[in-house]
């Protein structure tokens, strides 16, 4: 969907390079130099393990972008983000093998047919915080995504405001009526809907670590359970996962290790649930489960602390609900 | 033999060294123009924007293990570690890197009016909005692509996308027409 602002956006671009540009003969000569070079560092010593600094860096990149957050005070006061209440647990009578077994189980009970092509709803939010001199706005908007794709990877997204949840806008200033369209995004040619796991989901744990080192190849035994959390819930995004296929997932939880069982909880739509946690030295991510039917049904990232210069308090920093399939 | 996978990046077996050479090769070919860009996009001088695409194509040869391939998310870290230390370099303070890139951006060239508008207004914004703009406008990424790098889920590129481009809709709306002057400019970083 190209738009006048889009075409602006384009035109008003001053870069001389581009993407789709062919080598430069500099490039190419770079290239031969560096293919008749040996490298520097021995391919079995090279470092495979993400360090904390890389960690911190990127867990700052996302939260910035992920959270949105508006600070226009460096002074952010700790009890404006914590006005946002964390997911209340009530422990459970088993152990994270047992539910995750007895999950596990329940869900390979249900259907198992698979197509190409889904409709996916859900519902997320992001914080959005303002504080200046004249006042202090806090409050969670939710958006509301409701996501199509067919079998020749045609599809479209459309998202719209959701009802206020936490807080109470000062002022209508970034706050969209409930119900209003907020994008509409349509992938008319065939081959252009961007899905991140293009193929369907497996059902085995062997499966999905195969399946999600396929799409992340700089995933290996070192790798942090927390980074495996996210690539189900992105493939959760574009899947409704059939029981055979949320069975499998289960399954490769049960593999990971730093997996901690938090116990049941309400999300954030009103939904009872068993809530899976992992944690990094600065974040926390909790995906959130039916019991009934190994479904996963919510996810959400907590912000711990920890970065240098990110000066924004612990918090939930936002979460996704996703409808039941079918 | 060699698998591209879906982000783009390579997986090869292991591992001669012309096997390796290969891959890289491949990798080079398919992400050189793209690490240019947007060096030049950060750096605003295409001959320093070489250079640093330069260093962070060494960086991934001499760096990378064997059998993976580098990635787009792990070379758009390489890239701002690089850009980070040009910075230092030429005596810019890491604090004022992105107020930096925002006002090379403003300075641009004024050749057309709506150009410099648009180059303002986007000066204007947040640098979080500001980069997902161009991410997905002028270094041309795919939001499965953005999403990689920032990692975030791709529904969250395409609503944060529709929030950076409603606050740029309300910068331009707010905008005085331009003089082709940058004295007036406020970039907020």
């Amino acid at each position: 969907m190209t738009d006048e602002l889009e075409r602006d956006l384009r035109a008003a671009n001053p870069v001389r390079s581009r993407r789709t540009d062919p080598l430069s003969a500099r490039a190419e000569a770079e290239l031969a130099d560096l293919l008749a070079s040996a490298p520097v560092v021995p391919i079995e010593s090279a470092p495979r393990k993400r360090s904390p600094l890389a960690w911190a860096l990127a867990g700052a990149a996302a939260l910035v972008v992920a959270a949105l957050i508006t600070v226009n005070s460096l002074n952010t006061p700790a009890a404006v983000i914590a006005a946002l209440p964390e997911l209340d647990a009530v422990p459970i009578d088993a152990t994270l093998s047992e539910v995750l077994a007895e999950m596990s189980a329940n869900a390979r009970k249900l259907p198992g047919d698979t197509t190409l092509g889904q409709v996916i709803d859900s519902e997320a939010w992001y914080s959005e915080i303002t504080v200046d001199e004249e006042s202090t706005t806090f409050f969670v908007q939710p958006q509301l995504v409701h996501l199509e794709w067919r079998d020749d990877y045609t599809g479209f997204i459309e998202t719209r405001a959701g009802e206020v949840r936490w807080g109470d806008p000062v002022s209508a200033d970034g706050m969209a009526e409930p119900g209003e369209l907020l994008s509409h995004y349509d992938f008319d040619e065939p081959g252009t809907f961007p899905p991140v796991f293009g193929d369907p989901p497996p059902d085995t744990a062997e499966g999905f670590s195969e399946y999600i080192r396929a799409a992340n190849p700089e995933f290996d035994d070192d790798t942090e359970t927390m980074l495996y959390f996210a690539s189900l819930r992105d493939i959760r995004g574009f899947w409704p996962l059939t029981g055979p296929q949320a069975a499998g997932a289960l399954d490769f939880i049960a593999t990971l290790p730093d997996v901690e069982l938090l116990g049941e909880v309400t999300d954030r739509v009103g939904r009872t649930g068993i809530a899976l946690v992992t944690e990094t030295k600065t974040h926390r991510q909790v995906l959130v489960f039916d019991r009934k039917t190994g479904q996963l049904i919510s996810e959400e990232t907590l912000y711990l602390g920890g970065i240098p210069d990110f000066d924004v308090p612990p918090g939930v920093m936002g979460f996704t609900a996703w409808e039941a399939a079918g | 033999m060699m698998t591209c996978v879906s982000d783009g990046s390579i997986r090869t077996p292991r591992r001669s060294h012309d096997e390796r050479a290969a891959a890289f090769a491949v990798v080079y070919r398919e992400w050189y123009p793209l690490i240019l860009t947007t060096c030049e996009r950060r750096l605003g001088d295409h001959a320093a924007a070489e250079d640093a695409a330069a260093e962070v194509f060494r960086i991934a040869w001499q760096k990378l293990p064997d059998g993976v391939g580098p990635t787009l998310p792990w070379l758009y870290g390489v890239v701002r570690n690089v850009i980070g230390s040009e910075y230092r370099r030429t005596g810019r303070a890491a604090a004022l890197v992105q107020r930096a890139e925002g006002e090379g951006l403003v300075a641009a060239q004024p050749d057309d009016p709506r150009g410099f508008e648009v180059r303002l207004a986007l000066a204007r914004l947040r640098p979080i909005e500001r980069e997902l703009l161009f991410m997905t406008y002028w270094e041309e990424l795919t939001p499965a692509e953005v999403a990689a790098i920032l990692k975030i889920p791709v529904t969250s590129v395409w609503m944060r996308l529709t929030r950076a481009r409603e606050a740029l809709k309300k910068q331009l709306d707010r905008a005085t027409p331009a003089t082709g002057t940058i004295s007036g400019a406020e970039v907020d970083a």
